[in-house]
């Protein structure tokens, strides 16, 4: 039964490690490709693989295919760890949101609970990108957030939470924004932005910059205008100028659910591991 | 001043792992040690206010710290250290450095931390794996004495050998966790399949067929060992320069 046992899962464990070592060459790609090399780790066989070493533990756990009480608990917290592994991996909702300096993000758009606590905005105040003494390399990324008048801080390694959800730094994204005038009225816009006019909807679409042209898209209506430069218009004055930058912070919003029991299981299974890798010898002698 | 220190630690410890060649008397070859490893801590304090950060954060830093450890190790269990396996230890010990010295300029530059770095499970996951490789290079120096039975107590060799490899054994997953717990502070995500993570898993699943073996015997356990630093050695250095992920930090 032991010999087995130790044969499946050499043959189990190999055939797994071959797969994902091979994997970690291959270049990701959205659709899976031969024998889902690219994204093994999405595979159905992945899983089945996975789940068979599962059902090699618990065999071996619960029918004697380990003697030692503290091998067959080492063993059980490892098979522990692989089911949490596996439903939390599967069942947890996970989603970017993307916020520009000044704009608010509802959370209730993208979280589905019913919970009061997710009905609110969350408004990017402030973006920052604090730099080491060499003012070149980046030592914390910060998004100065408003959620229900309590100003909050968000950074990298210093997550959020709310309710059963966790809010993560994740990335950023920084756009260059103009000042367009369009005789009295003054716009903010920046690539792709839109802005209502009295001319009609207008989008800032392009730049060349062997010509110093904007490419605007008014009304439907494409119309070059040089940078920093008047231009008559309709009877009326144009210009656009650069007039500085503008941040959306990238954040991430993970659902924690089975994350305490995994973290407790992984704890235990080392402090397990110790405890049977570094008996007290007389036990041991008893046990030989 | 971190490169005076860096050469003079080297020549003392090449000097002294000469000496143990030699029918000397052992006082020597020990005073010399202990001014190496001197030596060596005066270079890590020197490389750390440098860099406003401990040693341990890339590829010419593990060559600083990691040959520290086993000097320590040397230190403080002088009994374990001899024979064959201390000599080998100490000419390995100078062949981290020397490869150190003979890294890249631009590897040894000292760069402050990104912000993903910047965090206490750093100094909990790092050197948990650190503990691990340490295991690891005296494993190997045991399995390959237990492969050519170079020794003159082979019991007592068995015996350390399996010691070393449940350290090891047992840091990779303290490392394996930690890791994933500090992603998880860091990213949102403890698990990512990220090339990095896959391979540290990988090292544990090959490790792991030394404790799982039909017929359990130091030589097969020897070559297993042997092939978990290769993929280890990989894993650091591989999938750092050859596969981008979430960890290269070069």
């Amino acid at each position: 039964m032991k010999n087995t046992l130790i044969r499946m899962f050499q043959i189990l464990t190999l055939t797994l490690l071959v797969f994902l070592a091979v994997s970690t060459f291959m270049p990701l790609k959205s659709e899976p490709g031969f024998l889902y090399l690219n994204r093994f780790y999405d595979s159905p066989l992945n899983l089945f693989l996975w789940l068979m070493l599962l059902v090699i533990l618990f065999v071996a756990v619960l029918f004697k295919g380990i003697r030692s009480s503290r091998q067959k608990i080492l063993h059980f917290l490892l098979a522990v760890i692989i089911i949490l592994f596996i439903v939390d991996k599967s069942s947890n909702e996970r989603f970017f949101i993307k916020i520009r300096e000044g704009d608010t993000f509802m959370l209730n758009e993208v979280i589905t609970s019913e919970n009061e606590i997710y009905t609110v905005g969350i408004k990017l105040t402030r973006f920052e990108i604090d730099v080491h003494d060499d003012k070149e390399t980046p030592k914390a990324y910060r998004s100065y957030l408003q959620m229900n008048d309590e100003d909050l801080v968000l950074e990298v390694n210093k997550p959020l939470a709310l309710g059963s959800y966790r809010l993560y730094q994740s990335a950023f994204e920084r756009d260059y924004y103009f000042d367009l005038k369009i005789g009295e009225d003054e716009f903010k816009i920046t690539f792709g932005d839109t802005v209502i006019s009295s001319y009609g909807n207008i989008v800032l679409q392009d730049y060349d910059p062997r010509n110093r042209h904007f490419r605007l898209l008014v009304a439907g209506e494409v119309r070059w205008l040089p940078l920093k430069t008047e231009v008559l218009y309709d009877n009326s004055k144009w210009q656009i100028s650069p007039s500085g930058e503008i941040y959306t912070s990238v954040i991430e919003v993970v659902e924690v659910k089975g994350l305490f029991w995994l973290l407790l299981a992984g704890i235990l299974y080392l402090l397990v591991m110790g405890w049977s890798f570094w008996k007290p010898k007389k036990q041991h002698r008893e046990e030989v | 001043m971190e490169t005076i220190f860096l050469i003079i630690a080297f020549v003392l410890y090449l000097a002294s792992a000469l000496l143990r060649l030699l029918p000397v008397n052992k006082r020597y070859y020990k005073l010399l040690l202990l001014l190496a490893g001197l030596c060596h801590l005066g270079l890590l304090i020197t490389r750390s206010v440098i860099a406003k950060h401990p040693p341990f954060t890339n590829i010419y830093e593990t060559f600083l710290l990691l040959p520290f450890l086993i000097f320590l190790r040397m230190a403080l269990w002088p009994k374990q250290h001899r024979g064959y396996y201390g000599k080998i230890m100490n000419f390995i010990i100078a062949a981290f450095l020397m490869v150190a010295m003979i890294l890249p300029a631009d590897i040894k530059v000292p760069r402050p931390l990104m912000p993903a770095l910047n965090s206490v499970w750093m100094y909990i996951h790092v050197p948990a794996y650190f503990f691990a490789y340490m295991a690891l290079i005296a494993a190997l120096v045991y399995a390959v004495l237990i492969l050519i039975k170079k020794t003159d107590n082979f019991g007592q060799l068995v015996k350390r050998f399996d010691d070393e490899l449940k350290i090891a054994y047992f840091f990779l997953n303290v490392g394996l966790i930690t890791g994933a717990v500090w992603a998880y502070v860091s990213w949102g995500d403890y698990w990512s399949w990220d090339p990095k993570e896959t391979w540290a898993l990988i090292n544990i699943f090959v490790l792991s067929f030394a404790l799982h073996l039909k017929t359990p015997s130091p030589q097969k356990k020897a070559l297993i060992l042997i092939i978990t630093v290769l993929t280890v050695a990989f894993t650091y250095w591989g999938v750092t320069y050859i596969l981008s992920g979430l960890h290269s930090y070069k």
